[in-house]
């Protein structure tokens, strides 16, 4: 069940990137490339947490770099909608 | 010219009312015809855009106040008469400076923070449909 | 470290959904709401992920919360692309 969840955040995750990624190639707007970033990150953390959490025992802990997949991908998002804002 | 020399009236009319170049094509189209009544398709086919959004972009000018419209056998006609003396002003100056000034102008329509939500909202859509928004 | 990134994640995603809630104040796009409520279940987990201790039993019920977020953002993609009726 837990499994299943994690997978679906993954997938989902890397849908919107992908999506985003392709309206990127046409529009050239960055906070869209930013905006895809940001579910890359996700993307990570989410297949990050799986492999650590069903695939891989207790005794490897990946904590720390899903969760700095998920901050870097916010970050870059964050960023994106404050240069858009200065700009 | 840069954006901020500009006509003040003209710079107000985009703010408020332009929303894309297609309309502003749309505009200027009936407004250049003002002496004649145009439908969608009509429209549709002189701006080469799909009558679905010609008919879009004409509905909307009509509530923002610079088209009149009638209904004749089911198809909806529309000409260009502004609500105000104001509003055809600042139309017909727009106008010039369009002819004059197409980049300026275009660049001004694309740098409204509105018009880089909706592109920014449609990249979220799978396919690409030019005939709305 | 993790609680450090797991605070940073949540501030990141508390101005992210702020900046979505502006651009949905300012186009009226139903997307921009959906995002901001999603990117407000992102920020509400991660405050939960780390005020409960980590050997907790039936802490992946959590990530409901997360899945619930991604179930959002699909669902605002499926809205977005759905045929409109005309006005």
């Amino acid at each position: 069940m837990a499994e299943a969840v994690y997978l679906l955040c993954a997938l989902t995750s890397l849908a919107c990137a992908a999506l985003l990624l392709r309206s990127y190639r046409r529009s050239r707007m960055s906070l869209i490339l930013w905006t895809s970033l940001c579910f890359v990150g996700f993307a990570l953390n989410n297949v990050l947490l799986f492999v650590d959490l069903a695939l891989i025992g207790p005794h490897i802990d990946l904590s720390v770099f899903r969760n700095t997949a998920a901050l870097a991908g916010v970050s870059i998002l964050l960023f994106g909608m404050i240069m858009l804002e200065t700009s | 010219m840069t954006q901020s020399e500009l006509p003040r009236e003209v710079q107000e009319l985009i703010a408020q009312h332009i929303t894309s170049v297609e309309q502003l094509e749309v505009l200027l189209l009936l407004r250049e015809h003002a002496d004649r009544e145009w439908s969608a398709s009509a429209v549709s086919e002189e701006i080469r855009t799909s009558e679905r959004s010609a008919a879009a972009r004409l509905a909307d000018l009509r509530t923002r106040g610079f088209l009149t419209s009638r209904e004749d056998a089911g198809v909806t006609l529309y000409r260009f008469d502004p609500l105000t003396d104001t509003l055809r002003r600042a139309v017909a100056s727009l106008s010039q400076v369009y002819r004059e000034r197409r980049y300026t102008i275009i660049d001004l329509i694309f740098s409204k923070p509105i018009d880089r939500l909706r592109v920014y909202a449609d990249a979220f859509r799978i396919r690409k449909d030019d005939s709305d928004g | 470290m993790n609680t450090f990134l797991l605070g940073a994640t949540t501030l990141a995603c508390a101005a992210v959904a702020l900046f979505f809630f502006r651009y949905w104040r300012r186009s009226h796009d139903r997307l921009f709401a959906i995002l901001a409520a999603a990117f407000g279940l992102l920020m509400l987990e991660r405050i939960v992920l780390s005020s409960v201790p980590a050997q907790l039993e039936g802490r992946h019920w959590i990530y409901l919360v997360r899945l619930l977020a991604f179930v959002l953002i699909i669902a605002g993609v499926i809205d977005k692309n759905w045929p409109r009726r005309r006005a």
